[in-house]
């Protein structure tokens, strides 16, 4: 798996086809058909996926991310703790990225890696003072090269609260979790209700057990959480890892140390939980894009060869390819039925994801200001801190599960507004002449039992994960979401600041007067901090959504521009069908056959190896 | 001590004859006897914190003996008291107000209690009476973890310590242990600490940074990163609201170092002579160490040496023996105590709990007839008056307790204090501590000198304390700093003549 891992066979066979019909592509000139099939296959060997290491605070989830890459990426100490999350992805140059908010603005530097923990510890650190909103880490890596993005958590259930709030909230983006907990101890009540909370959340949880090479009676241990975990309904058999044999083996090119340290085990539970249905999706979408292109090519080619072997059709064709033109024009511009449909339906799902947040928010204070008047010790206050956090985490993930959704409903409004506007896109007769609209849209031949996650949000979750999204259309959108959430829920004032409004403020004082004007501070605070929240999450949301009408924009015009091509190619070579001598004219015939035949080979290929769609 | 440390055990036991009159005959006369015989025990210390913190470890190595059963699962399932005596005595407490003898033995050293057909629901706690110098001073009270996903655990610890209700906790002061500290931590601690103020405040509360050893993942080194983490906590203003100090501590390492046998050091001189490069491999992983073949020492005994010592323990004691081979049992037992932060544990128990043992006990005394008083209030009302009454006055008039609740108010961030202020306070207020300590002058000043600066620091608070910037607790705060140098003063001047 270090050495990378060999790509399930059926997306093998996928990658094999979509290169040659590539090549197929390349060859008639159809460099932007070429191109849209190489990305599918990059795809299909590096699919994007996205893993979380969470679990309580020291529990080694850094020294796990440091053990799993064999490099010293999250800084580890004995007591320095993360504070801030940290993604971990690939690149060519190794490189860090530090995010973070100065008033309003977000602002990046890149900054020397072994500085880091300045940024992301709470030494260097302390409550995120610096504002950090993440930290990305790029670093050519042979597991990370595959897609796998890491995602170091801070620990859940450090001195300021509702980190874990917002880490939950995180997960319904995640293609798989790491839980962390260390064999020194049993898991404690609040671990095994995060477990059963991630589950549900996330399809695939792995649950390592660390500091094995530490802990005599880890064996016992590992028997006692799982009775904890089948006790809770939750059966789940811990992993055991440790991540000091994994750092030793690495020293001394040592095989068997690195099959105790567990990591293999883990790196393999990663492959086929995480790996393998990411490039399956991967490979799946790439089907669609195959089944699109071989449209594409074979109606283009069985017009020349109307053109070519009747010259009383050559009119024909080239009259039908320019009245196609047309209409795709039209298509592309800016009067089209769906170019109006989009912008309308974005401003409606804006309006209702913003109402439904606004009033969201709106009923969590009023909620917590009626509590306010109710609470008797400081113990209560820090648990509507806590319930505060949690709620309004619980608000921000459904407006953007809501945009999600939304999405989905338009996007299956344009492809049979589309589709309908091109239903009589003339053909050229022959086998391939038809082109399939609404093939165009792979996304579409998608099955959503298929898609993955969201069992505990119903439907709500269409598996919009890592870049494996089954919409096509939403390719950006998959990658702004985990980021949009997960910062929006990390960053200030969400946990800043909270402490500042919950920090502070004693509301248990002898004097009655004192006490109303304090209680009457903890109100002022509580809206203060809604009134924060509302703004930035407001802000986030908007962006999200102009993010999606260009999106939706740019790939639409992608594939009309395709299609475009297709037709002014057909159109072309009527003419130069015309001009040729009737040598030339008997090889051109030729080769258009070999290319059709090539193309029907490829074809069948496709219908064998991976059956009807 | 100070005179009002000592009179304020006499205090007690006044008002505890007082209420005894007033509650002869009645039901409530027992309570009363409890609450007056416990000013005659020792300070009674409750060991708490979360599962698997290493609390019953950490009573053992206070005790120097292996009474409270530990295990890798959750084991201490019901609250036990240990307590000096005599002879030896296991007696269950029953919930219904009866109890019962338990046989009890011991095997390889542990101390084993057999319960017999009773249901661990049916215990109120166990009393384990033990003759122990370690225990002449101290009661010391083991408790299950909170927590725990055994709710019902969780229960009786919340129960001992009465966190939550309205009631005095059976514990004069508590030893919190923690691993790294965490948010239920904080939240425990608060509990215990956020009843009413006369009853609670961090100044009965010591951290202590459990199983310190694994911090430092068992590296040599390892006790030192513990320190240095105990002082950075120390150093955290939200910690020092809940406790004054922060010690690190390897449980198991002292455990085993008062109670390393010959033969595990025999064992452990084997092991130290098998060849360095085999050594190293063995030590890299609990699983290697117990490997068969990698050494003479039989597996069995390598996993009891194993599960004694801890892998720092291994590591620290076989280092020592390939430097010293001639190391005795008695020499390593030394090394493992010295190195388990043992020494400074019992020194901050002196130094926080036994000089205040008597303000301790008495605040529990009067906490508990506070709530008498209430409990009597429908059936005595005049006696509840009068206890309540009782009870209000001498809480006002005692220096002692002015000055526990000025620590309280200022350690637990109410009133906040500059930080050179607060050291100030502990300085002065430290209890048992010799006038020029509490000046914070050297102790060859001359007299006319350590008069001179108490009356400055008398001066300097009372102006404080009239400034009309500060709110009621800061007034409050101020003045009594004021009185503790007042107190210096007319202890140097002498009794009045």
């Amino acid at each position: 798996m270090t050495q990378g891992a060999p790509v399930p066979s059926a997306a093998d066979a996928v990658v094999t086809q979509a290169t040659a019909l590539a090549e197929l592509a390349a060859s008639l000139g159809r460099d932007d058909l070429a191109e849209r099939l190489q990305a599918a296959v990059a795809r299909v060997r590096r699919p994007a996926t996205v893993v979380c290491v969470v679990g309580e605070f020291k529990q080694g989830k850094s020294s796990l991310v440091n053990s799993i890459l064999g490099a010293p990426v999250c800084p580890v100490d004995d007591d320095l703790a993360t504070s801030v999350l940290t993604l971990v992805s690939h690149g060519e140059q190794p490189r860090t990225d530090v995010r973070r908010r100065v008033g309003t603005e977000v602002v990046v530097d890149e900054i020397a890696g072994e500085t880091l923990s300045e940024w992301v510890t709470e030494a260097g650190n302390p409550a995120n003072e610096k504002g950090v909103e993440r930290v990305d880490v790029a670093l050519p890596h042979d597991l990370l090269a595959q897609g796998l993005v890491l995602v170091d958590s801070p620990g859940m259930g450090s001195m300021g609260a509702g980190q874990g709030a917002a880490t939950l909230a995180f997960l319904p983006w995640a293609d798989g979790l790491i839980f962390v907990s260390d064999a020194s101890a049993e898991l404690s009540r609040p671990e095994v209700e995060f477990l059963h909370q991630a589950r549900e959340l996330c399809p695939t949880v792995v649950f390592a057990l660390t500091k094995t090479d530490l802990t005599p009676e880890w064996r016992r241990i590992a028997e006692i959480d799982t009775d904890h975990l089948a006790a809770d309904s939750n059966p789940m058999t811990p992993l055991p890892l440790s991540c000091a044999l994994r750092d030793l083996a690495f020293a001394h090119h040592d095989r068997e140390l690195n099959d105790e340290s567990g990591f293999p085990a883990l790196l393999g539970v990663l492959d086929s939980e995480v790996f393998a249905p990411a490039s399956q999706l991967a490979a799946d979408r790439a089907t669609d894009d195959m089944a699109s292109v071989v449209g594409q090519i074979g109606a283009a080619l069985e017009g020349e060869l109307a053109a070519l072997t009747d010259p009383l059709a050559r009119s024909e064709v080239a009259e039908r390819a320019a009245s196609a033109m047309e209409r795709l024009e039209h298509l592309r511009g800016p009067g089209a039925r769906w170019s109006i449909v989009v912008a309308d339906r974005i401003a409606d799902l804006a309006s209702q994801v913003t109402f439904d947040f606004r009033a969201a928010m709106r009923h969590i204070v009023r909620d917590l200001e009626d509590q306010i008047e109710l609470l008797k010790s400081p113990k209560d206050w820090e648990e509507l801190a806590r319930v505060l956090q949690t709620r309004v985490a619980e608000a921000v993930t459904a407006a953007f599960l809501a945009i999600e959704q939304g999405a989905d409903a338009i996007e299956a409004t344009i492809v049979e507004l589309v589709a309908d506007d091109l239903d009589d896109l003339p053909g050229f007769g022959g086998r391939h002449g038809d082109i399939d609209v609404e093939a165009l849209w792979a996304g579409k031949a998608l099955d959503p039992d298929s898609r993955r996650g969201g069992r505990a949000l119903g439907s709500a979750l269409t598996g919009l994960r890592g870049a494996q999204g089954g919409i096509i259309l939403f390719g950006m959108m998959a990658q702004f979401l985990p980021v949009g959430v997960g910062a929006v829920l990390l960053a200030a004032p969400i946990t800043l600041g909270l402490g500042a409004a919950f920090g502070g403020i004693q509301l248990f004082d002898a004097h009655k007067r004192k006490l109303a004007q304090r209680r009457q501070q903890a109100r002022v605070n509580v809206r203060q901090f809604a009134d924060d929240v509302q703004f930035e999450v407001t802000n986030a949301l908007s962006d999200a959504l102009r993010d999606l009408q260009r999106s939706f924009r740019d790939e639409l015009g992608l594939r009309i521009g395709e299609l475009q091509r297709t037709y002014a190619d057909t159109a072309s070579a009527a003419t130069a069908a015309a001009a040729r001598d009737e040598a030339a004219s008997a090889q051109r015939l030729e080769e258009v056959r070999g290319d059709l035949s090539r193309l029907d080979a490829l074809q069948g290929g496709t219908e064998t190896g991976l059956g009807p769609r | 001590m100070t005179m009002g440390e000592a009179m304020i055990g006499d205090d007690a036991r006044a008002l505890c004859d007082l209420a005894a009159r007033l509650t002869e005959g009645t039901p409530f006369a027992v309570t009363v006897g409890e609450l007056r015989s416990r000013l005659d025990e020792p300070l009674r210390v409750a060991i708490a914190g979360r599962v698997k913190a290493g609390k019953s470890t950490l009573l053992n190595a206070l005790v120097g003996e292996r009474l409270a059963p530990t295990d890798a699962g959750e084991c201490t399932k019901v609250v036990t008291w240990y307590r000096n005596g005599i002879g030896y005595d296991v007696q269950a407490i029953l919930r219904d107000g009866g109890s019962r003898s338990l046989p009890f033995g011991r095997s390889d050293g542990r101390l084993s209690i057999d319960l017999g057909d009773l249901a661990t629901a049916a215990i109120e706690r166990l009393e384990v009476t033990w003759p122990s110098k370690a225990l002449e001073q101290v009661t010391l009270i083991d408790t299950p973890g909170l927590a725990s996903l055994d709710d019902e655990n969780s229960m009786r610890t919340r129960d001992l310590l009465a966190m939550g209700e309205d009631r005095p906790s059976d514990a004069d002061a508590v030893i919190y242990l923690m691993r790294h500290l965490h948010r239920r931590d904080a939240e425990f601690l608060g509990g215990f600490l956020d009843r009413s103020v006369a009853a609670s405040s961090p100044v009965n509360a010591l951290g202590v940074l459990s199983r310190a050893d694994e911090i430092g993942a068992c590296r040599l080194d390892a006790m030192e990163s513990a320190r240095r983490i105990a002082a950075r906590y120390q150093a955290d203003p939200d910690v020092r609201a809940l406790c004054t100090a922060i010690v690190p501590f390897a449980g198991l390492i002292a455990e085993a170092g008062l109670t390393l046998r010959e033969e595990e050091a025999t064992a452990l001189r084997t092991l130290a002579a098998t060849s360095a490069e085999v050594l190293e491999r063995m030590l890299w992983s609990v699983d290697r160490f117990c490997e068969p073949g990698s050494s003479a020492v039989t597996v069995e005994l390598r996993r009891s040496l194993l599960l004694r010592l801890g892998l720092f323990g291994l590591r620290l004691t076989i280092t020592a023996l390939q430097a010293g081979p001639t190391s005795t049992a008695t020499d390593l037992a030394a090394l493992l105590v010295a190195s388990s932060g043992l020494d400074d544990l019992r020194a901050v128990i002196a130094h926080h709990f036994l000089p205040r043992a008597q303000v301790l006990q008495a605040r529990s005394t009067l906490a508990g007839l506070r709530s008498l008083a209430k409990e009597l209030e429908a059936t005595q009302p005049a006696a509840a008056r009068e206890i309540g009454t009782e009870v209000e006055r001498v809480e006002a008039t005692t220096a002692a307790f002015s000055q526990l609740r000025v620590a309280h108010l200022v350690l637990s961030g109410e009133v906040s204090f500059e930080v050179e202020e607060r050291a100030e306070l502990e300085r002065l207020m430290r209890p048992g501590a010799r006038v020029a300590d509490r000046l914070a002058l050297d102790p060859s000043t001359a007299g006319d000198a350590l008069v001179q600066a108490a009356l400055e620091g008398a001066g300097r608070w009372r102006e404080r304390a009239a400034s009309p910037l500060g709110d009621s607790a800061l007034r409050e705060a101020c003045e009594t700093m004021a009185r503790s140098y007042e107190a210096a003063y007319l202890e140097l001047a002498g009794p009045p003549t």
